[in-house]
């Protein structure tokens, strides 16, 4: 799951909270995340460890505990905090797209 | 970290000596009646496994460095005694029911600080036997049944006192390489679905009682060791063809048996405390004060009870209702109150000697006294919102029946777009979490669980530093205490 990706495309991996308190859709999120960018990108979970092109911190509510002091993302890591973040067409997929862009 | 499966199979490679109904359980795993709370016990090692879950069911060892289950973690912060109470939550949600796993860290970690302060004492050797045997606990990722409660006897004498000897758990023979134990150990939960059991001294001992003042762990199935079986209400309906509705949850459950130790071998290596009578008060009140922390798994079972409670009155047609809506929230209130206590105590928590983590016991110890009681009120409050169709419903065959089904299906339903069949579901599983298999759980299990409610306001009333708040009081009120005893 941690490995390093084998071909040049962006890697995106996926860190969940432990939603004991699910305030914000996330499945809807990653199933429009998928949708979207999963033929251009190599996107996978993420527990501890590697390194990685983009880090996605999919909590489930404004608390925000996951742990992410052992992750490292070599372009960017997005903390989703709120539930606008967790909107299918919100700023996560414009975040996302921009790295694609760029 | 084993996955469900692995956890499964290796529970049938165990011989365990179970009883029901007066005969021996041939298949303990695949049991009918004891099937259900293997599943609960098995949700701990799904939920690790998946990336969804694992940032709170996990957690990196400091006795191996390697990534374990977060129920064999010694814990190392705050941080870790807060994921503990998101991680019991989270499972209450999930099953409905006891998973049956907190006892089991509870004791490591009570042993884990209380054998440090033992050998830092006496010059033994228990925390170093301690560290070795949970490493193996980490490492093969097993269930450990927490063994504390005695059958007791008559309680107002102590262990040396009982007219039975035996009432009480001890050593009746000390050999060159080990212990021959001797008594019972009740209520003990998941002791079914463990692969270990540790066994831990259930009150504050004197130097007479030595003999008692013994913990130790050993293989469930270990020669002399056998269960008996505990029975929940409503448990033989796991027993009908196709049973389902009828169960309320079909898949979860809890279960405790009453556990005798009938001259069982405990080698050296295996044993942590023989006879330190002066440290029986520091396992006990450790362990229970973790366990007091623990209880805030209730508060995920609560929130499949609101739920249901929520949904049962959509499906009647009121959830607009004042009342209704105030009803809902005063069970909401009453859970997130034990969820306050039971963060609170984690987060204000300390490092032991030992390094590992110990809860506030205060606030722990008051997280449980709730406890004792929420869950009642929050049930009552699901049956004042149910109706009385959740005591008087109809069984699944006669729904399901050709002639009567109709008739039930007709009468029975709620809303019209809402199908009896799911109005049956819901007001089932309020049966259950309320009166069914899973009150035990959820009601007397709160009540009695790491303590009867006296034993919690007795250690409230030692933690309350009652001589701090008599001086703030004297100091605003501008007391003048050279003015007494003329
Ligand atoms: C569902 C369930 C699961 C459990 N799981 C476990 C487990 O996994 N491991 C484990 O070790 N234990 C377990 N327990 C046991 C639990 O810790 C005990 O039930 C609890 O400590 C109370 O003991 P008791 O049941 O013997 O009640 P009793 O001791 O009989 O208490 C009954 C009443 O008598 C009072 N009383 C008792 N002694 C005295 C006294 N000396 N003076 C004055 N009043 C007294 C109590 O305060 C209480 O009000 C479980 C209990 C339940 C119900």
């Amino acid at each position: 799951m941690e490995n390093k990706i084998s071909n040049n495309r962006l890697s995106l991996r996926l860190k969940y909270c432990g939603g004991c308190n699910i305030h914000f859709d996330r499945k809807t999120l990653v199933e429009a995340i998928r949708e979207q960018f999963g033929s251009k990108m190599d996107i996978d979970y993420v527990s501890s460890g590697g390194e990685f092109d983009l880090i996605l911190v999919l909590n489930a509510c404004p608390v925000a505990c996951a742990s992410i002091d052992q992750l490292e993302a070599k372009q960017d890591i997005y903390i989703v905090r709120t539930k606008k973040d967790c909107a299918p067409d919100g700023p996560v997929i414009s975040w996302i797209q921009s790295f694609l862009d760029a | 970290m084993k996955t469900r499966e692995e956890y499964i199979k290796s529970l049938e490679e165990l011989n365990l000596e179970v009883y029901m109904f007066g005969k021996r359980v041939e298949d303990v795993v695949n049991d009918p009646i004891i099937r259900p709370s293997l599943n609960s016990v098995a949700m701990t090692y799904e939920l690790a496994n998946d990336p969804e879950y694992e940032d709170l069911m996990t957690a990196t060892s400091n006795l191996t460095g390697k990534k374990i289950n977060r129920f064999t973690h010694i814990h190392q912060s705050t941080d870790d005694l807060v994921k503990k109470i998101k991680m019991q939550r989270l499972l209450g949600q999930k099953t409905a029911s006891c998973f049956q796993r907190c006892v089991g860290l509870d004791a490591a970690n009570a042993m884990y600080s209380t054998t440090y302060d033992i050998d830092q004492e006496k010059g033994t050797n228990y925390h170093e036997r301690f560290v070795e045997y949970w490493k193996y606990v980490q490492t093969e990722d097993l269930v450990v049944d927490g063994a504390m409660t005695d059958p007791k006897g008559d309680r107002s004498k102590s262990p040396s006192q009982q007219d039975d000897p035996d009432m009480y758990l001890r050593v009746v023979e000390r050999r060159d390489d080990g212990i021959v134990v001797r008594g019972a150990k009740a209520h003990q939960t998941g002791m079914v679905n463990s692969h270990e059991v540790m066994v831990m001294p259930t009150i504050t001992m004197r130097e007479e009682d030595k003999d008692y003042a013994v913990c130790f762990s050993v293989p469930t199935d270990t020669e002399g060791i056998f269960m008996i079986y505990g029975r929940q209400s409503c448990d033989l309906r796991k027993l009908e063809d196709n049973a389902d509705i009828d169960l309320g949850n079909n898949t979860f459950g809890g279960s405790e048996t009453l556990v005798i130790f009938d001259d069982v071998f405990v080698p050296t290596e295996r044993i942590f405390m023989d006879g330190e009578t002066e440290f029986t008060n520091a396992i006990v009140e450790r362990f229970a004060g973790y366990h007091r922390q623990s209880y805030v798994c209730k508060v995920g079972v609560g929130d499949v009870l609101i739920g249901a409670a929520g949904q049962a009155a959509d499906y009647n047609g009121v959830p607009g209702a004042s009342h209704i809506r105030d009803k809902l929230t005063e069970m909401v209130h009453l859970n997130e109150t034990m969820y306050c206590c039971g963060l609170a105590c984690s987060h204000e928590g300390h490092q032991t000697d030992a390094g590992n983590y110990e809860i506030d016991m205060l606030l722990a110890n008051v997280n449980k006294q709730n406890v004792t009681r929420f869950p009642y009120e929050i049930a009552r409050i699901a049956q004042d919102i149910a109706g009385g169709l959740m005591v008087t419903l109809p069984s699944e065959a006669d729904f399901r029946d050709e002639k009567i089904g109709p008739y039930v299906d007709k009468y029975l339903r709620g809303r019209s777009d809402i199908s009896t069949e799911n109005r049956m579901r819901i007001l089932r599983l309020v049966e259950n979490l309320t009166m069914g298999t899973a009150a035990v759980g959820y009601l007397t299990e709160s009540m009695h669980g790491a303590g009867s409610p006296q034993a919690q306001r007795i250690m409230i009333q030692r933690q309350s530093n009652m001589e701090h708040k008599k001086a703030l009081a004297r100091d605003i009120a501008n007391v003048d205490e050279s003015l007494d005893g003329k």
